[in-house]
């Protein structure tokens, strides 16, 4: 094999070295050529000869760096695992975080804590010595509440006084968080009045079948669209707000 | 050097390939990844190759992720040089290192696992099988010594990228002209040397 053979079959093999034309009548010649392909395959023979020189070559190299220590159980581990471990931790704490805030802000206790407005017992009627209902005013003042419920309860439904009566007792049941006997108390003021006391016992008749648990009931629903649609209402847009925290997402996450 | 340049400088052959050959053994990232290719293999692979046996050419391997990283980069470099390999970032030839050397250790694994008792005497480079076991490569290795150092020198460089013009004055010839010559009758010489053992050549074959 002559001298140029040689680079021929050295640019054909290595580096892609070759242009494809180039290559292309290269190969022609090799299809045509059995002493070529012959020479081609002892060409090829050593070079394989020659790589192991050129492993040496890569030893050497190798052997002239510093050691390094690897770290596959550490490094790996840690990439793996710590970020997912972050990750989850995050999750779980914005998710704690989110059940918590739920709980504080959208739960039915929380609700009707943050709504419930009970009037001062001298708000409709005055202070007057000679008020019908001061005895059940100062039980109820006193926070003795069966007092004050045994006294407002004596009231004759056809007494001017007895929407007021109603309220505080209804007010009394509330505070005692018996709220099955404080509704109907609300109901009947409201139905029996006009003005701030009744609109006052109809917006805690709500919040009393909130506390029930009874926010999905016809009637609990009746009752703040009652409210909430009207705009003359002292409440209408306590009603507004309360039914838009009732629909929020965050409810879902409240246990009751 | 950085890690984008990798490729390039392996590819320009000659002392920017050697520069990379060495950015690639000093390179935590890729040892580290090796490394963990290769966890599977740790406790047994340390029980059969204990570090301290590992020898190649008369270099002390330091561990066997190591001696594998050392294959996969030959294997690299021999796929760039013959145009094989078509990858030009860094993240390609970090992914090529660790699968290459993953799929050496994993045939090395299991012939250990088929001949618990017959440790490949081509596979692995204890320096008893260097010695004794492995009569191909010593035949081989008489063979180059046969050529001489300086032909081995100048088909070494001619075949890792050096340019003749770079070659001339580093073995201190007249001109690339004279590099030329010498390199064609050296490796004229090789397939000579080969020539006159068979058994070399049917070795190769077979590889």
């Amino acid at each position: 094999m002559n001298t140029e053979t040689q680079h021929t079959i050295d640019r054909y093999l290595l580096r892609g070295q070759m242009e494809p034309a180039e290559r292309q009548a290269f190969e022609a010649q090799l299809a045509a050529d059995a002493t070529l392909r012959a020479e081609l395959e002892e060409h090829r023979l050593a070079l394989e000869a020659v790589d192991l020189l050129v492993y040496d070559q890569i030893v050497d190299i190798y052997a002239a760096q510093p050691a390094i220590i690897a770290a596959p159980k550490i490094v790996p581990l840690y990439r793996r695992w710590l970020p997912a471990a972050v990750a989850a931790s995050l999750l779980l704490f914005a998710g704690w975080g989110a059940n918590n805030y739920a709980q504080r802000n959208f739960s039915n206790a929380a609700l009707v804590a943050k709504a419930y407005q009970p009037l001062p017992p001298n708000a409709t009627l005055g202070a007057a010595a000679d008020n019908a209902l001061r005895e059940g005013f100062n039980a109820y003042k006193k926070k003795d509440y069966q007092s004050a419920i045994a006294f407002f309860t004596t009231i004759d439904p056809a007494d001017n006084q007895a929407v007021e009566a109603n309220l505080y007792a209804g007010y009394c049941y509330f505070e005692m968080k018996n709220y099955a006997q404080a509704t109907p108390l609300f109901a009947a003021a409201a139905q029996q009045g006009a003005g701030l006391s009744a609109e006052n016992a109809g917006w805690h008749e709500v919040l009393s079948l909130l506390a029930e648990g009874k926010s999905a009931s016809p009637a609990f629903q009746a009752k703040l669209t009652q409210i909430a649609d009207n705009p003359q209402h002292s409440f209408s847009t306590a009603a507004i707000a309360l039914a838009k925290k009732l629909k929020s997402p965050l409810r879902v996450m409240v246990k009751e | 050097m950085q890690k984008e340049d990798l490729a390039n400088a392996l590819r320009a052959g000659g002392a920017s390939r050697e520069a990379a050959l060495a950015f690639i053994f000093k390179d935590n990232d890729i040892k580290n990844g090796v490394s963990w290719e290769l966890r599977s293999y740790r406790e047994q692979l340390e029980r059969q190759l204990p570090s301290s046996a590992m020898t190649m050419g008369g270099k002390r391997i330091r561990t066997y992720v190591d001696f594998f990283l050392i294959e996969a980069v030959f294997e690299l470099d021999k796929s760039i040089r013959y145009d094989n390999f078509k990858g030009v970032s860094y993240g390609e030839i970090f992914n090529f290192l660790k699968t290459t050397a993953h799929r050496k250790c994993r045939d090395t694994f299991q012939k250990i696992s088929e001949k618990p008792s017959d440790i490949l005497p081509e596979d692995v480079p204890t320096e008893e099988n260097e010695l004794e076991n492995n009569e191909k490569k010593r035949l081989l290795h008489a063979v180059l010594n046969k050529l001489g150092r300086s032909c081995a020198n100048i088909l070494l460089l001619f075949y890792s990228g050096y340019s003749y013009e770079e070659i001339a004055p580093k073995l201190k010839f007249a001109n690339a002209d004279a590099a030329k010559a010498t390199k064609a009758n050296c490796f004229k010489s090789l397939k000579g040397y080969l020539a006159e053992r068979p058994e070399l050549a049917n070795f190769f074959k077979h590889d």
